[in-house]
């Protein structure tokens, strides 16, 4: 028994490691997310997780504060960005860098990377000035590259976009390893390989080398590390008692100059190996006792030489370890919580429905130009095009494809906060032109804040050969094009034949020639 | 070691097969390389690697788990000294790191300047010149060098909506190397500040040998004065104004639909923005 009690006091999980399973686990507590291949679409992604944790993942509850920070900076021009800002300077006066050490998904899963037992490169000088690089992935891909193209009026999220790891492998690999979302596949090209081989190279880095990513390329740490002097929680030097021995620079594998600078990411491993107990907490004592947090424990030996383990308990008053316990509680009762709410309470689930309008016809018509009977309806190639009355913006008053029949149609899902969204519109507005006698082009807006399509229409496209309409507003997604199968990505493009049924259905962006090709099949029917 | 070498060989070996593999198949010149049976086909090529992987990083933990471990020292007793203490930790895995600066700033704080010899102080003079130079210069060519980057990325002309990706790479092909060239002088003027440091230590080392016994020690306070955030009324006087200006940002931010735009796009997927394109 003692035996056994020895060997768990030298294996067991540290608090840190607790502490970062648990937040991994809040952030990402839409479990049933990962079942289904959807992401979750409720209200609590009001708020930003303090870690890198990517939106687009199925069980993320949050959004990424990296993401909204970039997307607020390409909305700038329209709405000032107070909310992301302050979201952060929160994080940053109540955390700093604490937040890598513990709260971040991504960083976790460096930390056990880095556990596998290689040969580690170590830091030295020049990973310490390398380290600066990541000054250079904020400054440019974060914010420069974001603000020039909001002079387009194209949101870019230059490092989610280019760069993100945690993008690639919570967001892109988070939903391709879904069955449901096979069909997600077909819009994998050259960006999407680009990123991957990122994500490959940093997380093999992470096993060689502490926190490669962190150390070396995270905008959001390059952030938080500009508040660990003030930040409420963290540790702090007691210069007076420092005595510069340098064993808590030596034990750190951040490139720290000292203890609490801006590559310290607070995990409080030094405390442990400080001679002087000048390393200390900043935060509450009451969940964080530094004998136990940095891994190693007290040892003694004892008169027959046979080692003892030392919980490192040993004097913490009761009133600390009573307020410890209830800590824990509420912690684990919030976490209980979470993963209840989000993956049983009942309405929270935005599963796109079929029978989400009044306005959307889902019985099968008779007859089609040519006198062959129609398909039912649905949304796939084949089946004819669920039907819906749409609000122009442009070209009229409403438009609905069984009004449009003789003629085909093309429908583009499109939001002006998609990029990839907005540059494709160009290839719908050639194609309008060039079939406009044969071929009606209705790009469909999927907005959740009511103007601001009309408003961005008027400015770059003034006179439009395409019908720009808006989607009725279901609380998710748009209910036509939750209708016509539509899961949250965008864009999404379908084409329908003269007869009104579906030829060609497309999630993801489509070149100019893939668009040529499809209307012209359809004409051809 | 045998240990960490085989599975340093393995791990590099599943990355650069993935790596491959991806790359493969995007070059397999399909307009849609990416389907179940292409990604089937390529990485199952590997697999039996990827297996042998994990057995060798599993069978790794059951061995670390099962075997005694000895680099887990250690801090002894509470009673135990200090020296005591440190004593344990050279034995184990951290050596001490100490920063050169740090020991050359500990060893001046115990000497009077003053009572120096003229060319021992001209020397120390010399050092502290030295490093005062490479280090302005070095802020300045590094600034320097990212200057063309920051004109380049702001001129809007350089980018455009219809060759996006194009223009990205563009711009990072221009920053990279603007980045490396500051990182480079910035690693150049790290090394040769730290050799002056080295240098004036051993002067300074020199010095103190030579007057031993002449000089009384004299213990100054070696704390950074210049830090503006050891004074706990300036550390509180910038906590309050940011945590007034977040809260005044957020509130500000949900008053103009800050907070539903975060809201609108993370729960749509834009499939570009995370990478799939």
């Amino acid at each position: 028994m003692k035996k056994l009690k020895t060997w768990w006091l030298l294996h067991r999980p540290t608090k840190r490691r607790l502490i970062q399973l648990y937040a991994a686990l809040l952030f990402n507590a839409n479990l049933k997310g990962f079942k289904t291949g959807r992401i979750y679409q409720g209200p609590v992604k009001n708020i930003c997780t303090p870690g890198l944790n990517c939106y687009s993942c199925p069980g993320a509850v949050g959004a990424c504060p990296m993401g909204a920070l970039q997307n607020a900076l390409s909305d700038s021009g329209k709405t000032a960005p107070y909310y992301v800002l302050g979201i952060l300077l929160l994080y940053g006066f109540l955390f700093g860098r604490w937040i890598c050490g513990f709260l971040c998904p991504f960083g976790l899963v460096q930390d056990l990377l880095h556990k596998i037992k290689t040969p580690k490169v170590g830091k030295n000088r020049v990973t310490r000035v390398l380290s600066y690089f990541k000054y250079v992935v904020l400054v440019f891909f974060a914010v420069i590259f974001p603000l020039v193209y909001m002079g387009y009026g194209f949101p870019l999220p230059g490092f989610c976009k280019y760069i993100c790891p945690a993008g690639t492998l919570e967001g892109a690999v988070g939903l391709l390893s879904n069955p449901e979302n096979e069909n997600m596949l077909g819009m994998l090209g050259p960006l999407f390989t680009w990123k991957f081989l990122l994500m490959v190279i940093f997380l093999v880095g992470s096993v060689f080398i502490y926190r490669f990513f962190c150390r070396f390329f995270c905008p959001l740490g390059a952030l938080y590390g500009l508040f660990n002097k003030i930040s409420l929680i963290g540790v702090k030097l007691d210069k007076g008692n420092c005595v510069d021995c340098g064993l808590c620079t030596g034990k750190c594998k951040m490139d720290i100059r000292h203890v609490g600078d801006h590559e310290c990411i607070q995990c409080g491993e030094c405390i442990d190996v400080c001679p002087t107990k000048a390393i200390q907490w900043k935060g509450p004592k009451i969940l964080l006792a530094p004998q136990a947090i940095g891994g190693s424990i007290a040892t003694k030996e004892s008169a027959n030489g046979a080692e003892e383990a030392n919980t490192g308990l040993v004097g913490t008053p009761r009133k600390t370890r009573v307020a410890r316990a209830v800590a824990w509680v509420l912690a684990l009762a919030l976490l209980g919580g979470a993963l209840y709410y989000f993956n049983f309470a009942e309405g929270k689930d935005k599963t796109p429905s079929q029978d989400t309008s009044d306005t959307t016809e889902t019985e099968t018509s008779a007859e089609g130009e040519t006198g062959e009977p129609l398909p039912p309806r649905g949304n796939g190639v084949g089946t004819l095009c669920v039907n819906t009355q749409l609000e122009l913006y442009t070209g009229g008053d409403t438009f609905s494809v069984d009004e449009n029949r003789g003629k085909v149609t093309v429908i583009n899902f499109w939001g002006t906060w998609c990029g990839p969204c907005i540059a494709e519109l160009p290839h719908f507005e050639q194609v309008a032109k060039d079939y406009a006698d044969t071929v009606t082009v209705v790009a469909v807006h999927s907005n959740y804040r009511g103007n601001t399509a009309a408003e961005w229409i008027s400015q770059n496209y003034p006179d439009t050969a395409i019908l720009f309409a808006q989607d009725p507003d279901d609380g998710a997604n748009g209910a036509y094009y939750t209708a016509l199968g539509g899961e949250g990505d965008f864009p999404m493009t379908f084409v329908v034949d003269a007869d009104g049924v579906l030829t060609f259905v497309c999630r993801g962006s489509v070149t100019h020639d893939e668009l040529v090709a499809a209307v012209e099949e359809a004409l051809a029917k | 070691m045998i240990y960490g070498i085989i599975l340093s060989v393995l791990i590099l070996s599943v990355g650069v097969c993935f790596a491959l593999s991806a790359l493969s198949i995007y070059r397999s010149g399909s307009s849609s390389p990416y389907t179940p049976e292409s990604i089937s086909a390529h990485f199952s090529r590997f697999a039996p690697l990827v297996y042998v992987t994990l057995a060798v990083i599993v069978g790794g933990v059951i061995l670390a788990w099962t075997v005694p471990r000895r680099d887990l020292v250690v801090r002894g007793s509470e009673d135990d000294p200090p020296d005591v203490i440190v004593e344990r930790y050279r034995r184990g895995l951290y050596r001490p790191v100490k920063d050169p600066a740090t020991v050359l700033k500990r060893l001046l704080a115990r000497i009077d300047e003053e009572e120096l010899s003229h060319a021992c102080r001209a020397s120390l003079a010399k050092e502290r010149r030295v490093r005062r130079i490479v280090g302005i210069s070095a802020a300045v060519l590094s600034a320097g060098a990212m200057v063309p980057a920051f004109v380049w990325c702001c001129n809007i002309d350089h980018f455009s909506i219809n060759w996006l990706n194009e223009d990205i790479k563009t711009a990072a092909l221009f920053v990279i190397p603007c980045a490396a060239v500051a990182l480079g002088v910035l690693v150049g003027s790290t090394l040769l500040r730290q050799a002056s440091v080295i240098r004036e230590t051993a002067l300074v080392k020199a010095a103190m040998a030579e007057r031993r016994g002449k000089t009384a020690l004299v213990q100054r306070d070696t704390t950074d004065r210049r830090d503006p955030m050891a004074d706990p009324r300036v550390l509180w006087g910038v906590r309050a104004v940011i945590l007034a200006v977040g809260i005044l940002f957020v509130v500000l931010g949900v008053i103009n639909g800050g907070m539903a735009d975060v809201l609108g796009k993370a729960v749509r997927i834009c499939t570009e923005c995370i990478g799939l394109g």
